[in-house]
């Protein structure tokens, strides 16, 4: 029995977290499988035909660039979902360069889309997203907050540096990083996924988000922000809360990811 | 119910953390009531044991202070409802090994565990990043550091 989509998922990234979610969401319309497609993609293929695949751009290897060049004549759709992460935003761009099938579709956030049109990139298969999450997973949940500061690492490794004068031995401070598990310090409590960060946004005084990409489950959880140069005067300085427009998955699944079932 | 401790250690062996733990356990034996919960017991005793020794499985029903001294023992010992207070006694940051997730170590020290120190610089980092630990035991693991910590948290009931 063919399936709706297959979905690649192996390390964890935002986008492809929320996605996976909005299918989820919407079970009832598609059927789908979420599977770690290394080295296996020709079977996976074959044992369950899907129509469509989401591939994820992180991963994207040269078996993923032989299987897309030879079996999109046979999808409807290949699903490429490019996360919001500024830093490898010319590496994105130079593996979009590589793909001519003409079914590809990109899942791209709104400043990703903007970086490609000032290269020249033809935009037209993008499909847009900005501040993606799932709102089952993301809520606030009126916890009683510590005094911590959660630090949401980028994957820029050199973005601790900034840090350095406000981490332990020099300070005291009480911040706590995630998400970056290559930086080694001893503040950098590893990768924390979503019902975790969840918890932490909800549990945690004040936040720092040195990736700029979570705006989004920082409003949702109505978590204070403070930017590293507030630091200096953390006695006196008030971090703010933000408020932008989210996009639930499960809607965008619904309504921009139109494939025939 | 007062005087009941215990120590998860899973595998006594000779080496020299097993031989200062267990000598501790026989030390504070005479003021407590002291179990060793584990599954394996390769120690050549030195001296008289003064304590019960108990296979893990039953430390579920133990009610009253355990103490674990890993991140492994932790994980099994933090969803057990019975003990009146879970303390791990630590001079390791855990978390720096790759193989717990952040989940583990997360979940783990957020909930009702107290911990112990006994290095100065992960009696910090742990107040930075997890919560206060009830004690720094700046000369080591001693008999009379454990007496002050079991003392406070029986008087703190």
């Amino acid at each position: 029995m063919p399936i709706d989509i297959l979905i690649h998922k192996n390390t964890y990234t935002k986008i492809q977290s929320a996605l996976t979610y909005g299918f989820i969401q919407n079970a009832d319309k598609y059927k789908f499988q979420v599977i770690n497609c290394h080295n296996s993609i020709f079977d996976l293929y074959y044992i369950y035909k899907p129509k469509n695949i989401l591939l994820q751009i992180e991963e994207y290897s040269n078996e993923f660039h032989t299987f897309v060049n030879d079996a999109s004549i046979t999808l409807d759709n290949i699903f490429l979902s490019i996360d919001n992460n500024k830093v490898n935003f010319d590496t994105y761009i130079k593996i979009l360069e590589q793909i001519r099938s003409s079914n590809i579709k990109a899942i791209a956030p709104k400043a990703f889309i903007e970086y490609a049109q000032t290269k020249d990139m033809n935009t037209d298969n993008f499909i847009s997203y900005n501040n993606l999450i799932n709102r089952y997973v993301f809520l606030n949940k009126n916890l009683t907050r510590s005094d911590k500061i959660l630090c949401i690492l980028s994957s820029d490794k050199s973005c601790v540096s900034k840090l350095e004068k406000f981490l332990y031995p020099a300070s005291k401070i009480p911040i706590v990083m995630i998400n970056n598990p290559e930086i080694v310090h001893d503040q950098n409590i590893g990768l924390m996924l979503d019902d975790d960060l969840c918890t932490a946004l909800n549990s945690y005084g004040s936040v720092i988000d040195l990736t700029e990409a979570y705006d989004a489950e920082i409003s949702v959880c109505g978590i204070p922000k403070y930017n590293i140069q507030e630091l200096e005067t953390l006695d006196t300085a008030q971090p703010s809360t933000i408020s932008v427009e989210i996009e639930d998955a499960g809607e965008f699944i619904a309504s921009k990811l139109i494939m025939r079932n | 119910m007062n005087n009941q401790v215990a120590f998860y250690i899973p595998l006594v062996s000779n080496t020299e953390v097993s031989q200062n733990l267990v000598k501790i356990l026989n030390n504070i034996s005479s003021k407590y009531n002291t179990i060793l919960f584990n599954s394996q017991y390769d120690f050549i005793d030195q001296e008289p044991r003064r304590f019960s020794v108990l296979h893990c499985n039953q430390s579920k029903y133990f009610y009253g202070i355990l103490f674990a001294f890993d991140i492994n023992s932790l994980a099994i010992i933090d969803h057990f409802p019975a003990p009146y207070k879970k303390i791990f006694v630590t001079s390791d940051i855990f978390w720096q090994n790759k193989t717990y997730p952040a989940k583990v170590s997360y979940d783990l020290i957020m909930n009702d565990i107290d911990i112990v120190t006994y290095d100065s610089k992960i009696y910090d980092l742990y107040n930075i990043c997890f919560k206060k630990p009830l004690i720094n035991m700046s000369n080591g693991l001693t008999s009379e550091d454990f007496v002050n910590v079991i003392d406070s948290v029986f008087s703190a009931k």
